[in-house]
């Protein structure tokens, strides 16, 4: 704890590269092991490492997050929050038309009348 | 769309600038003073004392001026709040954000441990190939309530360490469907290779 408030207090003071001591210091937390069924969960800030979700939901807000070796079964779900979904729309943009419609339309870049495609944050349905 | 999960948090700052720069001022005064003193009494040997004096209040002035943090300006300033998706409060001092980029990292870090929520409690442990290990529930509850006591106590050590405060939300999330920050939709994980075992399959 008190090497973390001096390093911050150094980081604060611009002492030494801010991003890599807060990495450092305030990380992924590793989640072992776990069997989760039929639960909610925020996989945000997390490193699932070896673990199992049956009938989950699992959400995502950002790209802080890892799943490492995991298994997810046929009915788990991911909720995907709006800053996350964009990488994935801008993606779907070079993908062709009969794989864009495997995806759930909330993905779907959007295809304007005058030929332009958009991919803006929108509230889901 | 369920604001829990956005990477925004509303901030609440009041900043009262007082007693801005007293001493840098009365040290340049003092020292344009003495100037100005020892040349009027130039013809007399003092003078030499008075600019002596009067150059070194105007050195001094400048050495405190380089030395002064600053934001002193920001003395007595109110903390700034952030109001947290798990329903804490994070507090810390406005002077703390000195450039652009420490904001843009804080900010990074902040809305990465602050927003992580608490997982739920696991059923069970899993085994290296992935099956159940029996009896397990309560090891793996144990486990869960220790994953969620770091990401409190992260919590609590980031703001410490800025040399701010965290309240955390009354109810420990350990054992619960916490269902606070879910946003988007629930889409399905893409199966893009339905296809190509239909063709197997044919």
């Amino acid at each position: 704890m008190s090497e973390n408030r001096n390093s911050l207090a150094d980081l604060a003071a611009g002492k030494f590269g801010l991003a890599s001591a807060l990495a450092r210091n305030f990380g992924l937390i590793d989640v072992q092991g776990n069997y989760y069924n039929g639960k909610v969960l925020a996989a945000d800030g997390y490193r699932f490492n070896g673990c199992r979700f049956d009938r989950c939901t699992i959400s995502v807000g950002s790209n802080n997050f890892e799943f490492v070796n995991c298994v997810f079964d046929e009915t788990t779900q991911i909720s995907f929050h709006d800053q996350a979904a964009q990488p994935i729309r801008l993606f779907l943009v070079k993908v062709p038309a009969e794989v864009q419609v495997k995806f759930n339309n909330f993905f779907w870049p959007l295809y304007q009348p005058d030929g332009t495609v958009s991919v803006v944050k929108r509230d889901p349905a | 769309m369920n604001a829990n999960l956005t990477a925004t948090a509303t901030l609440k700052a009041q900043i009262a600038p007082v007693l801005s720069q007293v001493v840098l001022v009365c040290s340049t005064a003092a020292g344009m003073l003495a100037l100005g003193l020892g040349y009027m009494a130039r013809d007399y040997p003092i003078s030499w004392a008075l600019i002596i004096g009067g150059f070194a209040s105007l050195a001094y002035t400048v050495h405190s001026w380089g030395k002064s943090h600053g934001n002193v300006d920001l003395q007595n300033a109110q903390p700034t709040e952030i109001d947290l998706p798990d329903g804490g409060t994070f507090r810390a001092d406005a002077r703390l954000f000195q450039s652009i980029e420490h904001i843009r990292e804080l900010g990074g870090l902040i809305d990465s441990v602050f927003t992580r929520q608490a997982l739920p409690a696991p059923d069970a442990l899993v085994d290296a190939e992935m099956k159940l290990v029996p009896g397990s529930q309560a090891a793996a509850e144990l486990r869960a309530r220790k994953v969620n006591e770091d990401a409190l106590a992260q919590k609590h050590a980031l703001a410490q360490a800025l040399g701010a405060s965290y309240a955390p939300p009354g109810v420990s999330a350990v054992g619960t469907s916490d269902e606070r920050g879910l946003a988007g939709i629930a889409a399905p994980v893409p199966d893009l290779h339905s296809s190509e075992r239909a063709k197997d399959e044919e």
